[in-house]
């Protein structure tokens, strides 16, 4: 007869699938030896698990655990903190950056404001040449003999002196007084050009065609 | 292979905390391969600090209880295969006698664990003490469930034969 021992300890241990759990009763009902072997295994099963639960023993407790074991588990609860540590660090790099990208773009501004600013107070250091003040003067003074008016000095070149003079005292020219030496050289090249008219158009102009009609 | 047992219920327990939980169960599981009062308290300390340094490597898909029965066991067999571990050397006088109602036939199942071999004892502690399935032993001990099935037979038989005398 066909035993079933192996079947036995797997029902034991409810292990046994229920399909072969008839099978195994069925046979159990006929066969003695088994019905021994199992009572035999559940009795082991009782005793083992009796003797276990039953030991008594004194364990040291948990501080006895050797000490480099807790810095082992104080290393990890350490570092979580070192990547914060380390990602705050990044943050404020990143800040420190965009800080010093802000300063630099502040300081450009305001050396463009500045430069503006000195464009603005200080327009008059582009003054006009000294030798084109002089022609000024001298094409003047020339006007000024045919108009009969000799001994007065030119208005262009005193306007110059005075911007010149105020420049000197004040170490800057302002704006009105180098509007009236633009004013100035904007008269003399009106002067000029009429001038030019007067000296195209003289009396032989005239005559030449009556010579020519002759 | 399922992981039935080895299910991590994302427990955050301080190692103090393991100690106090599973100590208990570390100690009999040692004793029930190394047969020896001494080398298993012995037993637990080493598997608390080797749990302590190799914490990194935690399984996340494992129990904390399974992790260090995982260690236990290495530790136990490498300690057994190290030092020559002679069962002969068992004192029975490490044993205290107060878990036993039936002081005879306790001594002798005593005695019948003690002569079985290591690798049949581990399993019956598995099974019976803690009350692990044949999955659940088979992913401690490596072993396949139908070899766990086997095995805890012929500790069985094994342990009738001795507790009959027929040993």
């Amino acid at each position: 007869m066909k035993h079933y021992e192996l079947e036995i300890s797997q029902f034991a241990d409810n292990e046994l699938p229920a399909g072969e759990q008839k099978e195994l009763f069925a046979h159990l009902i006929d066969c003695e030896e088994c019905r021994g072997t199992l009572s035999d295994f559940m009795g082991m099963k009782k005793e083992a698990r009796a003797f276990y639960e039953n030991i008594d023993v004194e364990l040291n407790p948990a501080i006895a655990l050797p000490a480099n074991a807790e810095r082992g588990k104080e290393k990890k609860v350490y570092k979580p903190l070192f990547y914060f540590a380390a990602a705050a660090s990044i943050v404020l790099g990143l800040l420190f950056l965009l800080k010093q990208s802000d300063i630099n773009r502040l300081e450009s501004r305001y050396d463009s404001l500045k430069a503006k600013y000195n464009e603005v107070v200080f327009a008059g250091e582009n003054l006009p040449q000294k030798e084109y003040i002089h022609e000024a003067a001298k094409k003047e003074n020339s006007l000024n003999v045919k108009k009969g008016m000799h001994e007065s000095k030119p208005t262009a070149l005193k306007n110059y002196h005075s911007v010149k003079q105020n420049k000197k005292n004040t170490g800057k020219v302002s704006a009105v007084n180098l509007a009236v030496v633009q004013k100035n050289e904007s008269q003399y090249q009106l002067q000029k050009s009429r001038q030019i008219q007067v000296v195209q158009v003289t009396k032989n102009d005239f005559l030449t065609p009556q010579i020519i009609g002759n | 292979m399922n992981k039935i047992i080895l299910q991590n219920k994302k427990e955050n327990i301080s190692l103090s905390g393991l100690y106090e939980k599973y100590s208990e169960d570390i100690f009999k599981y040692s004793f029930s391969i190394l047969k020896d009062m001494e080398e298993a308290k012995d037993a637990v300390q080493e598997v608390f600090v080797r749990y302590a340094k190799s914490e990194d490597s935690f399984r996340n898909d494992c129990s904390y209880k399974s992790w260090l029965l995982i260690i236990t066991r290495n530790y136990c067999f490498n300690r057994i295969k190290n030092k020559n571990y002679n069962s002969e050397d068992i004192d029975g006088d490490d044993f205290n006698e107060s878990y036993s109602p039936d002081y005879d036939m306790q001594i002798s199942l005593k005695e019948a664990l003690m002569k079985l071999p290591e690798e049949y004892n581990e399993l019956i502690y598995l099974k019976e003490y803690e009350g692990f399935s044949y999955k659940e032993i088979a992913e401690i001990t490596k072993l396949s469930p139908e070899n766990v099935k086997i095995k805890l037979f012929r500790a069985r038989q094994e342990l009738r034969k001795i507790l009959k005398g027929d040993n």
